[in-house]
């Protein structure tokens, strides 16, 4: 297998026919291979991955599927994920990564904002997303493969969006609803490219991961970097530490990719074992790696760990690179980004703003979301971060690159809970549809969500906490739920 | 009725991983929606569990566990099964 060379995507617009051409190299080298703890190991190759991207590309389009229309995936990580994406983006179709953790708000949004005109779930999935099926056109994912048990009322309607869009990515800003950030196949192209820069991953190795594929760091950087530069991805459906190091072992993994809060989960369950030899790279994203886990992580296991800095409008923004990386930074600004940091305080912090011409060209009908979250083509973050040489406040990644951007925290009301983000005004107003609460505050406290809760009754009952948070279990994602809820006059 | 030892040792786990007090863990009470036990946190108490009792637990099966009264039983019947097969 021969690794293409970079000028090749280059010349494609569309991730697919880059990830097609791409593959076109590989043989029968396996392209994908999924490990669970309840099934055996299935190896795809490069051959069968691509037939399975057109054989799928030609279902779709009998469903009536065409270019610019909306298509939900509410799907677990899986080779058929990866097969559908591709497929839809042959097509020319918008993809809208689904999270299977939400519920009825986040749910409601999601529905009535992008207004996907074909579901795709998971069966097993199709009662929890059943209020909002109506009129459209579904079809459910089993063991493999996907048929349409429901036709849509009428022809399917193309979504508003601008050329070259991809995806429809959910993401949050602290306003208590999810924004749908369009992102164009020529930034996941672009992010690929610059991730593998700084993972240097040579063809015919292998990357493994169990982070969720509806993140935009598992999609750029799990899904396209591996199938774009030769590397078998290695999908986990688990992150079992005894399952992940015996995966390691026996498949000769070279690379991770994996959250902040999995290594540090690998770390303590590994012990004092040997490190396992093949391993090369932790690839690290999604939250904010310490310095000291950093540093521990490169002890114990010997491997160099890159950590980065990217967001759902645009990723990466900056990123350790092999032989470089750095404790404590989040890495140089990548190329193809400007990057400046906006007003600055007296330690050198401020709002991290970006401009690219990859990036992201707003929220999906949400003009003005999008208007506040833009200043000309500067885009404000939300996040704080200072450079790690003190700067006039400006900087850009020509003749810059020795500086490395340290991530300080969130602005926005947003805070990252094991590399996801939680919304805290959501979570609020998911308590405040509560009947029996009168006001409520949450808040982010030493690593855990933490709700203050004024109920309506003066005699509220002390199982006023545990009966909330059955009701939220209704509403909004487990992982937004506070492990602390505090009753308060 | 699970053996007084192994759920006091269980339970040392789950609290040293949670942080949450023992005192808590009454068998009605539920893992993730009353305790707060997030998905990473469970496959941490999981793989403590089965590196300190020398057992392998079904993932597939800890996660139909939903109070803490079974989480308890599931240990306990995999603890026996284990032993029983030497």
């Amino acid at each position: 297998m021969s690794r293409p060379a970079d000028a090749e995507f280059a010349s494609h617009d569309s991730i697919s026919d880059a990830v097609l051409a791409s593959l076109a190299h590989w043989g029968n080298h396996p392209a994908l291979s999924v490990i669970s703890p309840d099934r055996p190991e299935l190896v795809i190759s490069a051959v069968d991955l691509r037939t399975g991207v057109l054989d799928v590309e030609r279902l779709l389009r009998s469903w009536g599927v065409r270019q610019s229309v909306p298509v939900a995936l509410f799907l677990e990580n899986s080779s058929d994920f990866v097969i559908l994406l591709l497929a839809l983006a042959r097509i020319g179709a918008v993809v809208i990564p689904s999270k299977l953790d939400w519920h009825r708000m986040e749910l409601e949004e999601l529905f009535a904002n992008a207004d996907p005109q074909l579901v795709i779930s998971e069966e097993s999935h199709l009662g929890v997303i059943s209020p909002f099926l109506t009129g459209r056109a579904v079809a459910a994912h089993r063991a493999r493969g996907i048929t349409l048990v429901q036709e849509a009322d009428k022809p399917p309607a193309e979504a508003e969006v601008p050329d070259n869009v991809a995806s429809i990515n959910y993401t949050y800003r602290g306003l208590g609803y999810p924004l749908g950030a369009m992102v164009t196949h020529r930034q996941y192209l672009h992010g690929a490219r610059v991730l593998q820069d700084g993972l240097q991953a040579e063809a015919g190795e292998q990357m493994l991961y169990s982070i969720p594929m509806t993140h935009i760091f598992t999609l750029v950087g799990c899904i396209l970097v591996p199938l774009l530069y030769g590397l078998t991805g290695v999908i986990a459906r688990t992150i079992h530490p005894r399952l992940l190091f015996q995966a390691i072992d026996r498949l000769n993994i070279q690379h991770l990719t994996a959250v902040p809060e999995i290594y540090s989960l690998l770390l303590r369950a590994h012990g004092a074992s040997a490190a396992p030899p093949s391993l090369r790279t932790f690839v690290s994203g999604g939250s904010v790696l310490s310095g000291e886990l950093f540093a521990r992580l490169g002890d114990h296991f010997g491997v160099e760990v890159l950590h980065g800095y990217g967001l759902t409008e645009f990723t990466p923004v900056s990123r350790n690179a092999r032989g470089e990386s750095q404790a404590g930074t989040v890495g140089p600004i990548c190329d193809g980004i400007d990057c400046r940091i906006m007003p600055v305080d007296h330690a050198g912090s401020g709002e991290i703003m970006i401009r690219s011409r990859f990036i992201s060209p707003g929220y999906y009908r949400r003009e003005t979301e999008t208007r506040a979250a833009w200043d000309g083509e500067w885009f404000r973050t939300g996040d704080t971060g200072r450079f790690s040489v003190p700067t006039d406040g400006a900087a850009s990644s020509d003749g810059f690159t020795e500086r490395h951007l340290m991530f300080d925290g969130e602005r926005k009301a947003t805070r990252k809970v094991n590399g996801v983000m939680v919304d805290l005004e959501e979570v609020r107003l998911a308590m405040m549809r509560f009947a029996g609460i009168r006001d409520a505050s949450v808040s982010f406290e030493a690593g855990v969500l933490t709700a203050e809760v004024a109920p309506s009754a003066s005699d509220a009952s002390p199982d006023l906490p545990a009966a909330l948070r059955l009701f939220l279990k209704e509403q909004i994602a487990s992982y937004k739920i506070p492990r602390i809820i505090n009753l308060r006059d | 009725m699970i053996e007084p030892d192994l759920r006091s040792r269980i339970e040392k786990i789950v609290s040293r991983i949670s942080r949450i007090d023992a005192s808590e863990f009454h068998d009605d009470v539920l893992i993730r929606e009353e305790l707060g036990i997030d998905s990473l946190m469970a496959m941490e108490i999981l793989a403590t569990c089965e590196k300190e009792f020398d057992l392998q637990l079904d993932e597939a099966a800890f996660s139909c566990v939903e109070t803490v009264g079974e989480f308890f039983q599931l240990l306990e019947a995999r603890y026996s099964e284990q032993r029983a097969a030497g």
